[in-house]
């Protein structure tokens, strides 16, 4: 795509999210004004700006950094069915969170912050063993660190099945909205706290554009063009594995957005990684608004978890875009 | 070849894996601005002695130099700056134009890119596929743009050396010759290359300068005219040359 027609589509939904974001402001459990967020001393005005508007920043972030993960993780092992949850951030994440919950005592003050941090050290921890695994056994193949990926995913689903096995249905209920992820509990913290993880992570991966695009041609031809392909990708998974972690933890686990929302921007710019993120960055905030939006009004009042919504509608989608792509061949 | 100034220099490189030799005591100097056309039987060693020249093996003995510097000392953006390599076997993650796959070879260039990857194009008869997505190519064309994504990287060509592992695989006559043509152009304009080939009349047509190999050494090294004869080529292949195949 040219630079031209790119910078004018990055424009547009630029535009495009900042409606959708003022629009998403009215719905809710009640559906409100948004012009009224600008009103002093009301109670609609408080909802408005201090439970709907940073909400609605959370999941905009979190859609951008789930897409751009997966971005980079489909650029890293040249696969476009790889997705962020294969570096194993995720199930990790999962797995230390449980036993967080199951460990500290119910009704612990900053109970939920402990959760999250052990959820984000975990995350990232994981990550770094698979990663360091990979090292060990000195396989220059890209592809056996999904393989280790996958078999550490399935020997964390089956511990987490353990946890939840000697959870009682308190911990249980909590556990299985955690795994589900939401966005109903983001308040102006939790947008400070992606904000400080995602914008220095996102904006150096970003820089890393021309390793990315680099990559896509194969680990030694990268490397014939003078990149430095095992530190790149190590680098490449360290921000991915910050950046997801730190998703997982203030939101909880949500699916399919970085594995579907690559694809569609690869359909509208191609595979050039400079032109990729923002692309990227900008669908995946769209639709997690949009899907925030869905999980609040579907059930209004109560909200439906936004990780089903995701699934729900990223799994149809993506047999569609499997049944369409030659790239998956 | 004392009066040539050499490009790449072998000082006694040897090879030896899983108790295998695959190189034995290798000592050349590949002359700069120049095309070297490596031939030798299957197995012989030929891809093998790129793969050491562009650092992606390390030589078990002996020493690599280019431009008179042991290749070991070069950072990877700087041997980026003076070798670029195609290998054998080519594939792509995902969908990219024809242009977008010979601009990734231009991407440390310092001058303008799209220019650059423009002329390329043209010089490879390839400007009529630019906007086509690589996968849809055929075989051929494959082979061209990826002969094209590496020439991007050398275009400059003085102070480059350039590793092509069977370049004309692929290519019908026409596009054979194209190639020998612009591979002369380059060379004349500074590039060294240093290629593997199968197809013994193309090489001889191509090369200015020959390396016959057998059981990973040497069997002779010359100006093509000269190493190319019948008696080389017998003892290099073991088998009688010109080839007669009676019916």
């Amino acid at each position: 795509m040219s630079t031209r027609l790119h910078n004018g589509l990055v424009w547009k939904l630029s535009f495009l999210l900042i409606v959708l974001m003022s629009i998403s402001l009215a719905f809710g459990a009640s559906t409100l004004n948004p012009f009224l967020a600008f009103d002093s001393a009301t109670v609609q005005a408080d909802i408005l700006r201090n439970l709907r508007l940073p909400r609605i920043l959370a999941a905009a972030l979190i859609g951008a950094a789930l897409a751009v993960s997966g971005v980079t993780v489909q650029g890293i092992f040249r696969n476009p069915l790889a997705e962020p949850a294969l570096i194993g951030v995720s199930s990790g994440a999962a797995f230390t969170a449980a036993l967080a919950l199951l460990a500290l005592p119910a009704g612990l003050l900053w109970l939920d912050l402990y959760i999250a941090a052990a959820a984000f050290v975990g995350g990232v921890l994981i990550s770094f063993l698979i990663y360091s695994y990979f090292s060990y056994i000195q396989v220059q193949n890209t592809g056996f660190l999904l393989l280790i990926g996958i078999a550490v995913n399935a020997l964390l689903a089956a511990a987490i099945g353990l946890l939840n096995f000697t959870a009682d249905s308190d911990q249980l209920r909590q556990l299985f909205f955690w795994s589900m992820g939401g966005f109903g509990n983001l308040g102006w913290s939790a947008v400070i706290t992606l904000v400080i993880f995602l914008v220095p992570a996102g904006g150096y991966l970003f820089k890393q554009h021309q390793a990315l695009n680099a990559l896509l041609l194969g680990d030694q031809e990268a490397a014939h063009l003078g990149f430095n392909v095992q530190r790149d990708t190590r680098v490449l998974l360290l921000l991915v594995a910050l950046i997801v972690g730190a998703t997982v933890a203030v939101a909880g686990i949500i699916g399919f957005v970085g594995l579907v929302v690559p694809h569609i921007c690869r359909r509208l710019s191609g595979a050039d990684h400079q032109q990729l993120f923002p692309l990227a960055a900008l669908v995946g905030a769209i639709l997690m608004v949009l899907t925030d939006v869905l999980s609040r009004v579907v059930l209004a009042p109560a909200e439906i978890p936004v990780g089903l919504i995701t699934a729900l509608l990223g799994a149809p989608f993506f047999l569609w875009l499997l049944s369409t792509r030659r790239e998956m061949n | 070849m004392s009066d040539l100034q050499s490009a790449v220099s072998l000082s006694n490189v040897s090879l030896t894996r899983s108790g295998s030799r695959h190189l034995n005591e290798i000592t050349v100097d590949f002359p700069a601005a120049s095309h070297t056309v490596i031939i030798g039987e299957n197995g012989s060693g030929k891809s093998t002695l790129l793969d050491v020249i562009s650092r992606d093996t390390k030589a078990g003995e002996g020493t690599v130099s280019i431009f008179r510097r042991d290749i070991l000392s070069y950072t990877l953006p700087e041997l980026a700056q003076h070798r670029a390599y195609l290998k054998q076997h080519q594939s792509l993650g995902f969908e990219l134009s024809v242009f977008d796959v010979v601009k990734l070879g231009a991407i440390n260039s310092r001058i303008d890119r799209d220019n650059l990857v423009g002329e390329v194009l043209v010089s490879l008869d390839l400007e009529n596929l630019r906007e086509k997505l690589y996968p849809n190519l055929s075989g051929g064309e494959k082979q061209r743009v990826q002969i094209a994504r590496v020439l991007a990287q050398c275009w400059q060509a003085e102070n480059h050396v350039c590793l092509l592992d069977e370049p004309m695989s692929s290519l019908d006559i026409k596009h054979q010759q194209q190639l020998i043509g612009l591979l002369q152009d380059l060379t004349d304009r500074g590039l060294t290359l240093i290629s593997v080939m199968h197809d013994l009349e193309v090489a001889r047509h191509a090369a200015d300068f020959l390396l016959l190999m057998k059981a990973g050494e040497i069997c002779d090294f010359g100006p093509a005219d000269k190493v190319f004869t019948d008696q080389n080529i017998q003892k290099t292949f073991g088998v009688k040359w010109p080839l007669k195949i009676s019916d």
